[in-house]
C-alpha cells in the first residue's frame, strides 16, 4: 500500500467515525440509543438492513468462493425475497401491532418468559459467536497488509469496533450504514470494472465469460435433489427461505432495524427494496470473484494467496522445496495460459471437437496446479502446524493490492473495514439491546430508570464484544468466512423460526409445550450437524418443522390453557413500542 | 403516558404505493424472483 492509499483508508474511518460520534452527540435516553427515534425512511431502512447483512465478509469471501467453487453461492438467497415477503406480510404488522421493542418480547406476550428467555438465548449464543467473525474478517486485511500477529490485529480491531459501539448507539449505526452501503456498491462497481478493464488486455469479456463457463464457473442453478450438495436450487428455496425467514423475522440485529421505520408502510418497503436487489447484488459479488479467476487464468498468481504461510516457509529450512513447489507451479501455470488460450480460440472457431480436447486439457492443468498447491500447503503445515492454510479468503484481498491502482486500493480496504465495523457495531448493539431489555430489566432490576438502563446497556455491549473478540481469535479453524456465518445460523435459526411460527401461525399450541418442542429441535440439529453431511441450510428447515410438529403433538398431550390473550405494550420506556409515541 | 391514537392508527394503517393492496407489490416481487430464475437457468445452459 502506498501513502495515498494509507491517507484515503486512514482518512475514511476517521471521517466516518466522527460522524457517527457528532450525530450521536447527547444521545442519553433509551429511545435515541436504542431505536433512532422511529423516524426512518425505506430507503434508509432498506440500505441499513442490506448493510447489517452484507458485512465485510460478503465484500472478502465471497470473491474468493466464486473463484475456487464457481457462482452455485447465490442459489442460497433464492429463499430471501419469499422470506422478506412473509416477514413484511407477518412479522411486521404484528411486531407493530403489539408495539414490541426486541423480537422476544412477542413471545412472552404470546406464550410465557421462559419461551421468551429461549429465544434471547438462542439468539444471544449465535449471534455472539457470528459478531466474532464479522471481526476476524476485516483482521485478516490488517494482519496481511502490515503483518501483525492475526490475534493481535483482532484485538485492535475488536475493540476499536467495541469502543465505537458503546458510544455510539443504534442511532450512530443506522445513519452512517446508509452512507456506508453506498461507499460499499460504489467501491463494488469499482472492483468489477478495473478487474473487466485488466482482463480485456487478455481476452475479450463475452470470450472470457465462455472460458468460465467451460471451465466450471458459471453453474448458477443445479435443480439436482442430491440432499449433500452444497448449493442446489432446492436448499437454496426451502433451506434459503427458512434461514432468511429466521434472520429477517426473528434476529434483533434485524428486526431492530425495520422496526425504526416511521410507520409500517415505510419498514415494508425498506424489506422489498431488499428483496428485489439482494439477489442480483450477490450474483454480481460472484461474478467479480469470476472475473478475478479469469485474470489468474493470464497473470499468474502467487502459489498461495496467503503470502505469510509462503513466507513462513520461506523463512524456515525447507526454503528450497517451497522453491522448487513455486517453479513446478510457474511451469504448470504457463501451460494452463497456453490451454486456456487454445480453449478461447477454439470457442471463436466454434469447432466442438477442439473446445471439447482445449476444455479437458485445461481442465487437467487446473487439476495439475491444484495438486501443486496442495503440496505447497503440506509443506507450510510440516514447518508450522499451527498455521491456517485455506487461502479463499485472501483471493480478492490479494488481487486489489497487486493489481488495483494507488488510491482505489486505499479506498476497497476502507469500505472493507467500514462495512465490518458497521455490521458488528449493529450486532453487538441487538445484543446489549436484548442482553437488556429481556435478560437484566425482565428478570433483574425492573424499575430503573432510562439512564441506568443506558449504562447496563453500554457495558453488556462491551460484554459481548469481548466475547465476540474471543470467538475471532479461533475463526482460523473455519473453512471459508461466509459459509462459517452461515453454518453458525443455520444451527439455531431453525429452532427459533419454529418458535415464532408456532406462535403465529398455531393458536392451540401453549408456552411449555413449544419450550419442550423447541429444545428437543436443538438438540437434534446439534447432533444432525456432528453426525451426519447433511448440507447445512436444511438444518433451518429441520429445526423449524420440529418445533412445529413436535410442539403441536405435546400440546395435544399436555393439560391446561393454550392461548394467552395478546396485550398491547405497556408504556413504559423500555419496553414501548414504535408506535407508542 | 397517554397513547397517542391519531399516530398510532398512521403507523398501523398503511398503503402501499402505486398498488392498492400489499399482495400486488408481493406478486411483483416474487415474480421478479422467478424472473431471475429463469435468467440464471439461461445463464447456466448458455455457458455450460
Amino acid at each position: 500500500m502506498s501513502l495515498l492509499d494509507f491517507v484515503v483508508l486512514f482518512g475514511t474511518l476517521l471521517a466516518i467515525a466522527a460522524y457517527g460520534i457528532w450525530k450521536t452527540r447527547g444521545s442519553r435516553d433509551l429511545e435515541g440509543y436504542f431505536r433512532g427515534d422511529h423516524t426512518m425512511k425505506w430507503g434508509t431502512i432498506g440500505l441499513s438492513v442490506m448493510a447489517t447483512q452484507a458485512s465485510a465478509i460478503t465484500f472478502l469471501s465471497t470473491p474468493g468462493l466464486a473463484y475456487e467453487q464457481g457462482m452455485a453461492f447465490v442459489q442460497n438467497y433464492l429463499g430471501l425475497p419469499i422470506a422478506l415477503v412473509i416477514v413484511s406480510a407477518l412479522f411486521i404488522p404484528m411486531y407493530y401491532r403489539l408495539g414490541v421493542y426486541t423480537a422476544y418480547e412477542y413471545l412472552e406476550r404470546r406464550f410465557d418468559l421462559k419461551t421468551r428467555q429461549l429465544g434471547a438465548f438462542l439468539f444471544l449464543i449465535q449471534r455472539g459467536l457470528a459478531a466474532g467473525i464479522t471481526i476476524y474478517a476485516p483482521s485478516i486485511i490488517l494482519s496481511t497488509l502490515i503483518g501483525w500477529n492475526l490475534d493481535v490485529t483482532i484485538l485492535l480491531m475488536g475493540i476499536l469496533v467495541v469502543v465505537y459501539t458503546v458510544s455510539g448507539g443504534t442511532r450512530a449505526v443506522s445513519l452512517t450504514q446508509k452512507h456506508q452501503m453506498a461507499v460499499i456498491l460504489v467501491g463494488m462497481a469499482v472492483a468489477f470494472l478495473l478487474v473487466v478493464s485488466d482482463l480485456s488486455r487478455h481476452i475479450p469479456f463475452s470470450r472470457a465469460l465462455e472460458v468460465a463457463g467451460k471451465m466450471g464457473r458459471l453453474e448458477v442453478i443445479n435443480f439436482s435433489l442430491d440432499y449433500s450438495a452444497r448449493y442446489t436450487f432446492w436448499s437454496g428455496i426451502l433451506g434459503g427461505l427458512f434461514l432468511a425467514l429466521s434472520y429477517f423475522g426473528t434476529d434483533q440485529s434485524q428486526v431492530g432495524r425495520y422496526l425504526s421505520g416511521e410507520t409500517v408502510t415505510e419498514s415494508r418497503l425498506g424489506l422489498m427494496f431488499n428483496a428485489v436487489f439482494k439477489v442480483p447484488m450477490q450474483f454480481f459479488i460472484l461474478l467479480t470473484g469470476v472475473m478475478v479467476f479469469l485474470f489468474y487464468q493470464f497473470v499468474e498468481p502467487p502459489i498461495l494467496f496467503k503470502h505469510t504461510a509462503v513466507r513462513a516457509v520461506h523463512e524456515s529450512s525447507r526454503a528450497p522445496e517451497m522453491r522448487d513447489l513455486e517453479a513446478r507451479y510457474s511451469a504448470a501455470f504457463r501451460e494452463k495460459r497456453e490451454a486456456i488460450r487454445a480453449l478461447a480460440a477454439a470457442l471463436e472457431g466454434e469447432d466442438e471437437g477442439a473446445i471439447a480436447a482445449a476444455q479437458a486439457r485445461a481442465k487437467g492443468l487446473e487439476r495439475r496446479a491444484e495438486e501443486i498447491r496442495s503440496e505447497a500447503k503440506d509443506l507450510v503445515v510440516r514447518v508450522d502446524p499451527k498455521m491456517e492454510v485455506k487461502d479463499s479468503d485472501y483471493v480478492f484481498l490479494t488481487f486489489i493490492l497487486h493489481h488495483l491502482p494507488r488510491g482505489v486500493v486505499g479506498l476497497l480496504i476502507a469500505v472493507i473495514f467500514c462495512a465490518s465495523m458497521s455490521s458488528t457495531s449493529s450486532e453487538l448493539n441487538a445484543l446489549g439491546s436484548t442482553s437488556t431489555v429481556d435478560l437484566y430489566q425482565r428478570l433483574l432490576r425492573p424499575r430503573e430508570t432510562e439512564r441506568h438502563y443506558v449504562i447496563v446497556s453500554r457495558v453488556l455491549t462491551a460484554f459481548w464484544g469481548l466475547v465476540a473478540i474471543s470467538f475471532a481469535m479461533t475463526a482460523y479453524l473455519v473453512e471459508n468466512l461466509i459459509e462459517a456465518v452461515n453454518i453458525l445460523g443455520s444451527l439455531f435459526y431453525g429452532t427459533l423460526l419454529g418458535i415464532f411460527l408456532t406462535a403465529f401461525l398455531l393458536k392451540r399450541v401453549g408456552g411449555t409445550a413449544v419450550f419442550a418442542a423447541a429444545l428437543v429441535a436443538e438438540a437434534m440439529v446439534i447432533a444432525l450437524y456432528f453426525t451426519t453431511d447433511i448440507g447445512y441450510l436444511w438444518y433451518n428447515l429441520i429445526g423449524c418443522g420440529m418445533v412445529l410438529a413436535l410442539g403441536t403433538v405435546l400440546q395435544a398431550a399436555l393439560p391446561g390453557p393454550r392461548q394467552r390473550r395478546m396485550e398491547p405494550a405497556p408504556k413504559d420506556p423500555v419496553a414501548s413500542g414504535p408506535g407508542r409515541g | 403516558m397517554p397513547i397517542d391514537a391519531e399516530k398510532e392508527r398512521r403507523i398501523i394503517d398503511d398503503r402501499p404505493p402505486v398498488f392498492r393492496r400489499w399482495t400486488g407489490v408481493y406478486a411483483l416481487v416474487l415474480g421478479f424472483l422467478g424472473f431471475l430464475v429463469l435468467l440464471f437457468r439461461l445463464f447456466t445452459w448458455h455457458y455450460k
